[in-house]
């Protein structure tokens, strides 16, 4: 049965493709070594429409007379004022250009016009080197250094160094604790319910939070948020798990990316990086599930403890819910061994 | 009397849902169609693979095992047809419930009429209506293009006009369509069904396909006062399999090895739902639900009309949208005891992220189950929204979904079905633990006969008749005289109060006559013309049941009071 797999890799390399949402120019070539903040590819967001019927606002007799009276081309651009169709003679009625903007169609007597959007930059988010170019959408980065993959994030990245507030993996993240000595850092905090800790931290202003946990009913305002939140365990009061606390907790003022992007659909989950050179094999998204493996519980009674998988039940495994699913057997970090579906496991690799 | 089997052939139907793909086996046992085995591996459309294939390989692999039947041959090919020694199969059908919600944008005339009718064709589908243009829109042409522009469609359906009327306007929208669909860049470009006048059709396509493919279907609205969805769900399943082949890695490969195109598993279903309602109480018709992991499917047939809606929300992957259209006020009032409304949002978030996982403690088999009565509440709302003339009484009922087949027993089932429907009148609930519905429905097409001598065999399971009558008595007070009079003479007698739930002393699979006498002004069963309330009954697993608790039902705000009543109705259940 395949597991999916957390990475909690002191010494990894990784491989992420980053695109833009629209068509654009992509800024790098393959093999060239870029920095978490360089700009890879831009593009411009689709502007507003405009449609004009011609022969309306010219009053012609029909669609042919409208094409008639039209200057213009589909693929022309324009800048304000300028003519687009005109009827001619001693009063001709003029239709001009609102605002600059591109004659996008011209159907049926009716023209319509795209104005400019908005222009969208996308950056590298990792420092690391160009391994693949996705033409006119942006490239896939290889980079290296210790990775820890977290549960659910608010879909924004930044980089900066890392400051240690979690004095423990359960520790409560307070209003108290965003002194300004964490300006412009991302921190590691434990838990999170205190919802005002949120504009606390935007108004230091903090690049980034990495949280053991927090309640569920923070979302929304956690999706308002400037800068990247990243979850390592889920929602409620969850505490960091050992492993990713022993790869952070000791990292203070480090360099670290922080990609809070989570899109279940896609199987994307946060990525914490603390980015340095290293030569290591790329991490394997997928394993079967094995004895000896380092394996992480997803769900209650058990939720966030790490252990090792001592062995695989054969058949089905009866639960005190009535459930019955192949299940594993985990000795938990406290000596406690204990039954586990194999689907509430994640193998931490 | 079911017919004998003229020409026996072994099927293989895969069922591929966001969490598990099923290696369903159906052959002839004993001169009937029979479901056999069902190997079962964790699907494998997201990460790591983007391929469905692997999935399916471990399914069949599963079954293989099962059934010490080979299915591969030494090459790693499906032997199909089966060869002498009697491995492979001899046909291949494929379902699948999964792929991202479909953007989907309607165009009509008329809000009540052909809008009404084209939207109705899009709750059919697992996705979203993010946009409807109609004839009464008051936006500028240019917003309804930047409305649609932003919507980013994958679908677009397109109705208007009677047969043989309007055709300008929907000319017109045709047009404004065009210029939309041309801006979008060629790989994000939707499909498009038409399903209006069919005078039409033809232009409709010159318009449109220079830029998007474009199918017609058979008009939804033929004349003001008909509508026909059938067709058009015919052709929206072939629209959306060609829209999940770009986006699901390994199924266009799947279905060139399938008898049939592969079918999504709400049309699967409906087939069924439809066959059963031409078969059962036409008055009343036939219900069925299918609770999976990203949707649920609702599906009322009457007469062999279906009516079927599709909610975006599951107890899997579907759990986000689900929290967000619910109150999680609406999913404590089914937990007995004291729940923090935080801890049990926690619990389901959290089941949001692992849509996998699975409950354990009997605390988060509560939590689940308490859900999974919010999500037919929603489901029944969206069928009730889409459809206003059905009302919730039904013969039978037919449940479908991973938590009634895996996750909970049968008395569990009962009630969660119980609570989550809340059927009025007199209806048997049955249940499919083998998950076979939609399976059924993409055979009928290959071979008519196997879904009706399967259904009819023990695959499905009569959970109970529940006779729910509408009375407005004070709880407490009694309502009817039973007398239960079984087949050898003997009778039994109770009074039965309302507010509460009655187990009738009949047994599983034991036939009785029952006799209601209402002892308080009462509607029994609102669509049955009958008024001699005597019924009869076969026991289900859970017997037969009388729910007194009016409908809708109505919870104690206050936790103690609605703990008791909790306690109360699943003491009188057991």
């Amino acid at each position: 049965m395949f597991a999916t797999v957390t990475h909690m890799l002191p010494k990894t390399s990784f491989r992420r493709a980053r695109t833009l949402p629209v068509h654009g120019s992509v800024l790098v070539r393959a093999g060239q070594t870029v920095q978490a903040i360089d700009v890879i590819a831009e593009g411009v967001l689709p502007g507003r429409h405009l449609l004009i019927d011609v022969r309306k606002v010219l009053s012609l007799r029909d669609a042919a007379a409208a094409h008639k009276a039209l200057e213009r081309k589909a693929g022309e651009k324009l800048q304000k004022g300028d003519v687009i169709a005109q009827t001619g003679g001693m009063f001709s009625r003029v239709i001009r250009a609102p605002e600059a903007c591109e004659i996008i169609s011209i159907q049926n007597g009716q023209v319509l016009l795209g104005t400019l959007g908005e222009p969208v930059e996308l950056k590298a988010a990792f420092p690391g080197r160009v391994v693949e170019i996705i033409p006119e959408f942006g490239a896939v980065i290889e980079t290296s250094g210790t990775l820890v993959q977290g549960v659910w994030g608010n879909n924004l990245t930044a980089t900066s160094l890392l400051e240690v507030v979690a004095h423990s993996p359960d520790a409560p993240l307070t209003r108290a604790d965003l002194d300004i000595t964490l300006r412009g850092s991302i921190i590691l905090a434990g838990h999170l319910s205190d919802p005002e800790v949120f504009d606390a931290a935007a108004e230091l202003p903090l690049r980034g939070m990495i949280l053991g946990s927090m309640t569920a009913d923070l979302i929304p305002a956690a999706m308002k948020q400037p800068y990247p939140i990243a979850l390592l365990e889920g929602f409620g009061k969850l505490p960091i798990n050992t492993v990713a606390y022993r790869l952070l907790a000791d990292r203070k003022k480090d360099d670290v990316v922080l990609n809070a992007t989570w899109d279940p659909l896609m199987s994307q989950r946060p990525d914490i990086l603390l980015p340095f050179p290293v030569e290591a094999e790329l991490a394997t998204d997928w394993v079967e599930y094995a004895p000896g493996q380092t394996v992480k519980v997803l769900r209650p009674p058990y939720a966030s403890q790490v252990g090792l998988l001592v062995a695989i039940k054969p058949g089905l495994t009866s639960f005190p819910g009535g459930l019955r699913v192949p299940a594993g057997e985990v000795r938990l970090e406290t000596n406690e061994t204990v039954t586990v579906p194999l689907n509430n496991l994640t193998i931490l690799d | 009397m079911t017919q004998p089997v003229v020409e026996a052939e072994s099927v293989l139907a895969i069922d591929i849902s966001s969490a598990q793909t099923r290696a369903l086996l159906f052959d002839v046992v004993d001169g009937q169609y029979r479901f056999v085995s069902a190997g079962e591996a964790p699907t494998t459309a997201r990460a790591p693979f983007f391929h469905i294939g692997e999935g399916v390989q471990q399914a069949i692999q599963r079954l293989s095992e099962l059934t010490a039947r080979n299915f591969y041959d030494g090459t790693g090919r499906l032997i199909l047809p089966s060869d002498l020694s009697g491995n492979g199969v001899d046909q291949l059908a494929i379902t699948y419930s999964l792929g991202p919600s479909l953007r989907i944008v309607t165009a009509g005339l008329l809000e009540d009429i052909s809008l009404r009718s084209i939207n109705r064709l899009a709750a059919s589908l697992p996705g979203q209506v993010l946009d409807s243009i109609g004839l009464t829109d008051r936006r500028h042409p240019e917003e309804q293009i930047d409305a649609l522009l932003k919507a980013e469609p994958d679908l677009i359906l397109i109705a208007g006009g009677i047969d043989g009327g309007a055709n300008r306007s929907v000319a017109r929208l045709a047009e404004l369509i065009q210029f939309a669909v041309q801006i979008l860049p060629s790989e994000k470009r939707p499909e498009i069904i038409y399903a209006g006048n069919p005078d039409l059709a033809a232009r409709i396509s010159e318009t449109l396909s220079p830029y998007a493919p474009v199918s017609a279907a058979p008009n939804v609205r033929p004349a003001m006062e008909i509508e026909n969805l059938g067709p058009a769900y015919e052709k929206a399943s072939e629209v959306l399999t060609r829209i999940r082949s770009r986006q699901l890695g390994g199924l266009a490969d799947m279905a060139k090895l399938a008898t049939k195109d592969p079918i999504p598993t709400q049309y699967g279903f409906g087939r069924i739902i439809r066959f059963l309602s031409q078969i059962y109480d036409r008055a009343k018709g036939v219900f069925g639900l299918d609770l999976g992991s990203s949707t649920i499917t609702m599906a009322a047939g009457r007469q062999g009309q279906l009516c079927l809606s599709m909610v975006p929300c599951g107890l899997g992957i579907g759990l986000t949208r689900a929290l967000e259209l619910t109150d999680i006020n609406e999913v404590l009032q089914w937990l007995p005891g004291q729940h923090a409304a935080g801890d049990v949002r926690d619990y389901l978030y959290n089941k949001t992220l692992f849509p996998d996982s699975v409950p354990v403690t009997e605390e988060s088999v509560m939590i689940e189950h308490a859900m999974a009565r919010q999500l037919l509440r929603l489901g029944m709302q969206r069928l009730l929204s889409d459809w206003p003339q059905l009302t919730v009484s039904f013969e039978p009922i037919l449940a479908s979904g991973q938590v009634f087949a895996e996750r909970a027993s049968c008395w569990q089932s009962l009630q969660i079905l119980l609570d989550g429907l809340q059927p009025i009148g007199i209806t048997t609930l049955v249940l499919d633990a083998y998950d076979l519905t939609p399976a059924l429905g993409s055979l009928a097409e290959i071979n008519p006969l196997l879904p009706v001598q399967v259904i009819e065999s023990s695959a499905y399971l009569n959970l109970g008749t529940v006779i729910a009558p509408i009375c407005r008595a004070k709880p407490g007070t009694p309502i009817l005289e039973v007398r239960v009079e079984y087949e050898h003479g003997e009778e039994a007698r109770l009074e039965v109060k309302q507010g509460s739930l009655t187990v009738l002393p009949i047994r599983p699979e034991q036939a009785a006559n029952v006799h209601l006498k209402a002892l308080r002004p009462m509607q029994i069963d609102p669509l049955r013309g009958d008024q001699s309330h005597s019924y009869r009954i076969v026991g289900g697993a859970c017997g037969a049941i009388i729910d007194t608790r009016g409908r809708p039902l109505v919870m104690p705000p206050d936790p103690e009071k609605r703990t008791a009543l909790l306690q109360q109705w699943a003491a009188e259940l057991r």
